[in-house]
């Protein structure tokens, strides 16, 4: 009973300083973010009016923008506002609260960004351990070459030729994303290709990941007696072979999640998703410095969040990093 | 047991040393690369072998061109990277807890840094060019290379040498700089050039956004992007600078696959 | 167990599979008769008629709200909401016979709800920008926007059919500024001082209404039967907002939307192509492409010999054939073609190099030497790296000047051109209001608001000042021309081209009204499938 409260009390220490160090983090991210939009020429006010600004009309528009006020002020106040919840109200286009633009986008984000997370893990689990099981044979080779392919044309070129090819001459597949409410088919239609571009990247680099994980385990000493043994191999690949590899892999997951916004924005603009990514790049555009800073902030939250859960699981998984965390 | 290198690894190092000759006589063979010498727009395989582009110049000439800005950008970014990886990484190590704990901590934690969105931001306070691109693209590499160090640094901080040059009294930086970086080096060098293709690769998404390098001056990211746009025009304009990019990716991977096979066949990944 | 040739199966197949169409759209996005569907090429700014400022938002709004005049196909000013308007003879007093028209709630416009509407759109706590720019020749209308005054002196209610406007100045200029779309009219006390957000505070008298707004993504019109100058033909009006001109391009091949603005790449294919070059539409624009020589930031720009060498130079013609397709019309003048007067023939300096070079000698920089280093910038659109890049390097081979070309981001470029920091610079006019005074006299007289290029010639000054009071076009236009041609001669800029905008149209639409600004409200638009 005592280790279990103890151990309890330790998990729960350790959950709160992981979250502490992540806050901190997002805030130093969120503060140079903010520091290096204030010094930069140029704002938003400028951006809106543009070669039709005057000294007047800027004066006008930087007034109702807030802009007037001078920087700590204007950042101190989005901090204590954004602990509540509340971002304050966009520079750009419509006048509304910022938080409504991050209600709207983040679920369009994150359901894409999940599904392709789930099946980049598929994707490269599956090829790395063919991989590394025929190692340096022909489907190891092939293996590591079609995830290769996965990064080596820019999305954006990619994206738009297979819209091309699926969409607009094969007709398969629908030519952009769809608000759930208006979708005239189901939904898996409107996420594959979504979906198959932003997973490409995080497969590759978990096919290679897997693949020299699972060489790395499959060469150690205990497979070895085991094979020796007369164990039959699949039950050694997928018990105790994947069962090892997977760790450094979940934690490169939970790494990926760092590419939410800036993987997102290119497959958001061609597949015309009001997602995190392009509010994110268009906000740097009009330097709507409100919404940079919130999509900084979600963004950074829900990397923390993933990555504690990650930290998480792990000791479930491998009862060796249990022992050496406490 | 050492591995043979592979013949895909010694296509890949052909490749790229072919590049390297590419990159520096290229840009000035047949025709410069700034230079508009014919009308734009020529398709492929007649004097100018790849075509022209929409001013008329060669874009054989202007692709090796890029081979230089690109090369240059992958790689400076990757020994800024790599440098402040190695100091984060190691004094994660070595340093006081209270040092190394945050500082490992605060590296986790700056995977969540939007590159793309700094790289856009800090294009108007430089005025434009390859400052902010390197700056924004080393900030986004770097935090994995720290990883990559502090676990490696971890593992081989009790291997045999170490301990012994620790017991004949040799200095901790010492033993850093003598024993454990060569050790390092080769896991480096292979993560290396699998990371050049992915900074080549992030700069053409910069390009695509609309920053990055100074007109007339080309990278095969800002060929993509302009080749892109006119791609109903002239597709070939756009496939080019994919190809190699490609090409040049898949080498870069290959070599570094094989490298690491090379040098630290028990090597373990972060 | 090498069975790799396997794999090669998989190709044929694929084609197999592959050359059979699938019948995605024809299932799913089939467009219903009489609903036209077109995309926004950016995301709505406002919904406020009286703080909208760009031309696509407006191209929403206008079928939404109107003001008492408009513009028609033949640039002129027509009455909207206003039967009919007479001007007093000293030019000052407007007065305006409204029609029977209704707002969208069903209620009567009345000449209380215009002065409503102009005094909301100069209330200081609506902050609008366009108020100003447009209106501030009514008088009273500075010192409402300044706070000094809680309504408009210059606006008075006659009877309910009935308003008088009374100007600071007799400004021929005045009707045409008119027609933007920050003197709409709403129905009285129907929204606060501050900008309209929601769908269902815009109520106005235009030809549709706002159905359905997703913010971000859709913005659906109806039809609105009761309109004053008849129920329009089409029953809806969907404009889904897209960003990529490239997906735009794929929706339109597949059938989803019936009208896209082009890039004038794209244009150049697709005018080759069999099977689209039929739908390619291009329209003319009020807005001249031309180099700016600044001679505040760059000493040799201040001698005329200097600019008029840069000017014959400049090959213009080969630009515009090379780096534009030839799908825009060369500028020969400053006044774009459509505006009055606009278009002509004007003094432009031929393209010369041999005399430019002995210009250049003449004013002490024979070869080019003794040249302060010239940097060359551009704002960020389509076309200008490339249009930028061909001037560079004609100057330098023409006149053995460097010129280094400096792409700055959007924020730092639009503040130095705000602050007159721009040195040799690539830019864009586009006009408020169709009248010559909007770019001879906004532009280019010595206290024009937008001369921030340091140029000054008192004969120009003192023409394009007579011609800006003057009430008759033909009193006008020749004084215009004249000026035009000196500063054509003087060379503060080198005009380029006009701007031209292509689209692509579903056969079956018919009716599409336009003026220079662009597309007018829907009102005779159709789609037949």
């Amino acid at each position: 009973m005592a280790s279990t409260s103890r151990s309890l009390v330790s998990l729960f220490k350790s959950i709160s300083t992981r979250l502490l160090y992540g806050l901190v983090s997002i805030l130093f991210i969120a503060f140079v973010t903010f520091i290096i939009d204030e010094v930069a020429p140029g704002d938003a006010a400028l951006l809106e009016l543009g070669d039709k600004a005057t000294p007047q009309t800027l004066a006008i528009m930087r007034a109702e923008m807030g802009l007037d006020r001078p920087w700590p002020v204007r950042f101190g106040e989005f901090v204590i506002k954004a602990t509540q919840l509340d971002f304050g109200m966009s520079y750009a286009g419509v006048r509304e609260p910022v938080r409504d633009k991050i209600t709207r986008a983040l679920p369009t984000t994150m359901q894409v960004a999940f599904l392709a997370i789930c099946l980049a893990a598929i994707i490269g689990l599956t090829l790395g351990t063919i991989s590394a099981i025929r190692q340096n044979k022909f489907a190891d080779r092939a293996a590591l070459s079609l995830s290769t392919l996965g990064v080596t044309i820019p999305n954006f070129v990619l994206a738009p030729i297979l819209v091309y090819v699926f969409a607009v001459q094969l007709n398969y597949l629908p030519t952009s994303w769809a608000p759930p409410d208006r979708r005239t088919a189901p939904d898996i239609f409107y996420l594959l290709l979504p979906v198959l571009v932003m997973a490409a990247r995080p497969a590759a680099t978990l096919t290679r990941l897997t693949r020299a994980s699972m060489i790395d385990i499959l060469q150690q000493e205990f497979i070895r007696l085991a094979v020796a043994k007369g164990v039959p191999p699949f039950r050694l690949i997928f018990l105790h072979g994947l069962r090892n590899a997977i760790l450094p892999v979940v934690t490169a997951i939970g790494t990926s999640f760092g590419f939410l916004l800036t993987g997102s924005f290119v497959v958001e603009t061609v597949f015309v998703m009001p997602g995190l990514g392009s509010l994110a790049i268009d906000a740097v555009r009009q330097r709507d410095t409100p919404v940079i800073l919130a999509t900084t902030l979600v963004a950074g939250v829900v990397f923390v969040l993933v990555n504690l859960a990650v930290d998480l699981i792990l000791p479930i998984l491998d009862p060796r990093i249990r022992e050496s965390q406490v | 047991m050492k591995k043979k290198a592979g013949f895909l690894f010694w296509c890949g190092v052909v490749y790229l040393v072919g590049l390297l000759l590419f990159a520096v006589f290229g840009p000035h063979f047949r025709f410069s690369w700034e230079a508009q010498v014919a009308s734009p727009m020529l398709p492929p395989f007649g004097t100018h072998w790849l075509g022209t582009d929409e001013l008329g110049r060669d874009v054989m000439a202007r692709l090796a061109y890029g081979a230089r800005l690109s090369l240059i950008i992958g790689f400076s970014v990757q020994v800024l990277a790599v440098a402040i990886g190695i100091c984060v990484g190691v004094v994660g190590v070595y340093g006081p807890k209270w040092l190394s704990t945050p500082l490992m901590r605060f590296t986790d934690g700056m995977f969540a840094f939007p590159d793309l969105l700094l790289a856009v931001l800090i294009a108007g306070l430089f005025s434009m060019g390859l400052v902010p691109v390197i700056v924004a693209l080393a900030i986004g590499s770097w935090p994995s290379v720290a990883r990559l160090v502090r676990t490696q640094v971890a593992s081989l901080k009790d291997r045999e040498f170490v301990v012994a040059s620790q017991a004949m009294g040799a200095s901790t930086p010492l033993i850093v700089v003598r024993h454990i970086l060569p050790h390092l080096a080769g896991v480096l060098v292979a993560v290396m050039m699998v990371d050049i293709a992915a900074t080549i690769l992030a700069e053409s998404t910069l390009s695509f956004l609309g920053i990055g390098v100074q007109l007339p001056e080309a990278s095969w990211g800002s060929m993509i992007q302009s080749g892109n746009a006119n791609k109903l025009v002239n597709p070939w304009l756009l496939l080019w600078p994919c190809l190699i990019l490609s090409l040049t990716v898949f080498a870069l991977n290959f070599v570094g696959d094989g490298l690491r096979a090379l040098l630290d066949p028990k090597a373990k990944e972060a | 167990m090498n069975k790799w040739w396997l794999c090669l199966l998989v190709v044929p197949a694929l084609f197999v599979v592959g050359c059979q169409r699938g019948n995605f759209s024809e299932q799913a996005q089939s467009g219903a008769a009489n609903v036209f569907r077109y995309p926004m090429n950016v995301k709505p700014t406002s919904l406020d008629p009286h703080t909208v400022q760009d031309g696509d938002t407006i191209d929403l709004l206008q079928n939404v709200f109107e003001g008492l005049v408009g513009w028609d196909e033949n640039n002129e000013v027509v009455g909207l909401l206003a039967e009919k308007w007479e001007v007093s003879p000293d030019g000052k007093v407007y007065t305006f016979t409204l029609k029977d028209a209704k707002f969208h709630n069903g209620k009567t416009v009345t000449a209380e709800d215009v002065k409503w509407s102009l005094e909301r759109a100069a209330s200081p706590a609506l902050k609008s920008t366009t108020t100003g720019a447009y209106l501030s020749d009514i008088q009273g209308m500075t010192e409402m926007l300044a706070g000094k005054a809680p309504n408009l002196t210059g606006v008075k209610v006659i009877d309910p059919k009935t308003v008088e406007i009374t100007l600071t100045e007799p400004l021929p200029t005045f009707i045409g500024k008119f027609t933007y779309l920050t003197s709409a009219v709403m129905p009285k006390d129907s929204v606060g001082p501050s900008e309209i957000t929601k769908p269902e505070q815009m109520i106005g008298t235009g030809p549709f209404k706002v159905a359905q707004y997703l913010p971000d993504q859709l913005v659906v019109l109806e039809a609105n039967k009761d309109y004053h100058r008849g129920a329009p033909k089409l029953a809806k009006i969907e404009r889904p907002i897209i960003l990529d001109s490239q997906t735009r391009l794929n929706k339109f091949q597949a059938g989803e939307v019936d009208l896209i603005s082009l890039p004038r790449q794209d244009a150049a294919a697709l005018a080759k192509d069999e099977k689209f070059k039929n739908q390619l539409k291009s329209f003319d624009r009020a807005a001249l492409w031309y180099i700016g020589m600044n001679q505040m930031q760059y000493a040799p720009f201040k001698d005329r010999r200097v600019r008029q060498a840069f000017a014959m130079a400049i090959d213009r013609e080969r630009i515009v054939r090379d780096q534009l397709g030839g799908l825009v019309p060369i500028a020969n003048s400053i006044v774009p073609k459509g505006i009055k007067g606009g278009g002509r023939q004007g003094k432009v300096h031929p393209y010369n190099p041999e005399k430019a070079r002995q210009l250049l000698a003449e004013a002490g920089f024979a070869n080019g030497q003794g040249m302060p280093p010239l940097n060359m910038t551009f704002r960020e659109w389509p076309d200008a790296p490339a249009i930028t890049e061909a001037i560079a390097s004609q100057i330098k081979q023409n006149l053995n000047v460097e010129v280094k070309i400096q792409r700055t981001e959007l924020g730092a470029y639009l503040q130095a051109y705000n602050e007159g920091k721009q040195v040799f610079y690539h830019m864009r006019w586009g006009a408020d209001f169709l009248d010559p005074q909007n770019f001879l006299s906004h532009m280019l007289t010595t206290k024009g608001p937008e001369n921030k290029f340091g140029y000054s010639n008192p004969t120009y000054d003192e023409l394009c000042a007579r011609a800006d009071r003057l009430l008759k076009w033909e009193e006008r236009l020749p004084l215009y021309a004249q000026a035009e041609d000196i500063v054509l001669q003087d060379a503060p800029w080198v005009p380029l081209y006009y701007q031209v905008d292509y689209e692509l149209h579903h056969p079956g639409l018919t009716g599409l009204r336009k003026s220079l600004f662009g597309h007018l409200p829907h009102l005779n638009t159709e789609i037949k499938r």
